[in-house]
């Protein structure tokens, strides 16, 4: 006899029957996918990790194609800035910050902008060939090119 | 006022950088960062004894109660960006150890000459080593504060030029750095630490001519320098100095290495001095606990008394969001120096104690 597969999302929806206000939470949301941009006329084609990890934590400062990279972030509060420098960068967000407080501070970098939301970023990286940023790859549209996706 | 006597050219030169730009739109960008600490001092093997945390700033714990003043600090600054190539850059910085004045720490102009070379000048820190310039700014530390053993000059900042060079060597980013200038520092708090409190000793180091050069990879940074000028104290000259650091630093997934070596040679004066840190910890979630030695080792070879002495620090960071943080420390200061190389106070020398202290860090 075949024994029925366990569904948590069938058996929480089944439960939520019997316990009102329950929230049923699918297990199979992973983390948001994202992909660093740059305008379609950067002269950037592609970033590996590593040169996206250097131009984001001001170890490097221009772009491998030639120019002053500008840099554009997520708001601070946003999940997917938490996932860009964790997952990307390998390191927390208050890693981050206190590395541009080292640069900025001694007059050796400039720390990201901050966007509004991945629309304000694509826009803004749309109009500046010098500036990178990263958004929700769901998000993306033709306004922008993908130079590294994780 | 000397000094602002001493920052006239400076300033004429942003205000004419101001005047070339100022046909473009300008952008203004303005962040700080605060340090609020507290620290108390005891089991003090003196009744006179003294813990110097800011030997640049004369950050002193010369009692055994509790005090807000000598590690606490406030930072603001300002960047004026006129165009991709030109930006003018201001800080200014409020501590504890000075009753609160404020004082220019940074004022300069940048320039990028091309997109591997920028050129700076006018007023900055001293980039003696690693953590020099950033020495004020507590967010970007590990610890409530600089080890003071490796951190301990007479001379803080310096107005003149130096040019930056980035690059990448095979997998490696390079930033090498050439700097000239000069620095007259009038009435040296860190003077007091030696003459005595209240006493005034002009200073000045001229021909600072200096070089750094740091190279990272992944989790790995090395940074070597040299540093060399003149010096003269109330006038009377002492000839050459030399600083030379090699330091090595480490984020090896969780793990974190902070260690530098450096050696001071002031031969002129019969001075042959040697420093060390090395820090060890391990980022667990939003804490940072850290194991950290420092010791400083003067030698005078003309016999006068040698001043010594080394710290051993246990520090913990817990982060409280992306842009703050709290720290607790403890340390237990060991004085090996030879009686008497200090009139701070009537015994002369620092004498052993342990410390306690507390710190909120934060940047905006």
């Amino acid at each position: 006899m075949r024994l029925p597969v366990f569904n948590p999302s069938l058996a929480c929806r089944a439960a939520q029957g019997l316990i009102v206000g329950l929230t049923c939470i699918s297990l199979s949301v992973a983390a948001a996918d994202l992909v660093v941009i740059a305008s379609s006329s950067s002269g950037v084609s592609s970033l590996s990790k590593d040169q996206v990890s250097d131009i984001f934590l001001g170890k490097s400062t221009s772009l491998p194609s030639g120019g002053k990279a500008v840099l554009i972030d997520q708001p601070d509060s946003s999940p997917l800035r938490d996932t860009f420098y964790s997952k990307v960068i390998g390191k927390s967000a208050s890693q981050v910050k206190s590395t541009w407080a080292k640069l900025s501070f001694t007059g050796k970098g400039t720390p990201p902008k901050e966007g509004s939301s991945n629309d304000d970023i694509k826009k803004q990286v749309s109009g500046n060939p010098s500036m990178l940023g990263y958004i929700d790859k769901s998000t993306l549209d033709g306004s922008v090119k993908v130079v590294f996706t994780h | 006022m000397s000094k602002q006597f001493m920052f006239k050219p400076v300033m004429l030169g942003v205000l004419a950088m101001t005047l070339v730009g100022g046909a473009q739109a300008v952008e203004f960008n303005g962040s700080g960062f605060l340090t609020l600490a507290a620290a108390k001092k005891f089991d003090s093997e003196l009744a006179d004894g003294y813990a110097v945390v800011d030997y640049g700033q004369a950050g002193i714990y010369d009692d055994n109660k509790l005090s807000i003043g000598p590690d606490s600090k406030l930072g603001l600054q300002g960047m004026l960006t006129f165009n991709p190539q030109w930006s003018a850059t201001v800080q200014v910085v409020s501590r504890g150890a000075d009753e609160g004045k404020i004082n220019l720490e940074w004022l300069y102009a940048t320039y990028q000459v091309t997109d591997d070379l920028t050129l700076q000048f006018g007023r900055k820190r001293l980039p003696l080593f690693y953590f020099s310039e950033s020495q004020d700014v507590g967010i970007a530390l590990p610890w409530v504060r600089l080890p003071p053993q490796a951190y301990g000059w007479d001379v803080v900042n310096f107005t003149g030029a130096n040019l930056i060079y980035r690059g990448n060597l095979g997998t490696w980013s390079s930033v090498a750095e050439v700097f000239y200038g000069n620095e007259n520092r009038k009435d040296n708090p860190y003077q007091e630490i030696y003459n005595g409190r209240n006493t005034r000793t002009d200073e000045k180091w001229t021909d600072i001519v200096g070089a750094d050069w740091t190279l990272s990879r992944d989790w790995f940074e090395a940074r070597f320098s040299v540093v060399q000028s003149d010096w003269e104290v109330d006038g009377v000259s002492n000839g050459g100095q030399t600083f030379y650091s090699v330091a090595a630093m480490a984020d090896y997934e969780n793990w974190l290495l902070r260690s530098e070596y450096s050696i001071i040679k002031r031969l002129d004066a019969a001075e042959d001095d040697w420093a060390v840190m090395v820090g060890a910890g391990r980022q667990i979630g939003k804490w940072l606990p850290m194991l950290t030695y420092s010791e400083f080792h003067g030698t005078y070879t003309d016999g006068s008394p040698n001043e010594r002495d080394s710290n051993i620090a246990l520090s913990l960071r817990y982060d409280l969001s992306s842009s703050s943080a709290i720290k607790v420390q403890y340390d237990i200061f060991k004085d090996d120096s030879d009686v008497g190389i200090t009139s701070y106070n009537a015994s002369g020398y620092y004498g052993d104690s342990k410390m306690l202290s507390v710190s909120y860090d934060r940047t905006f």
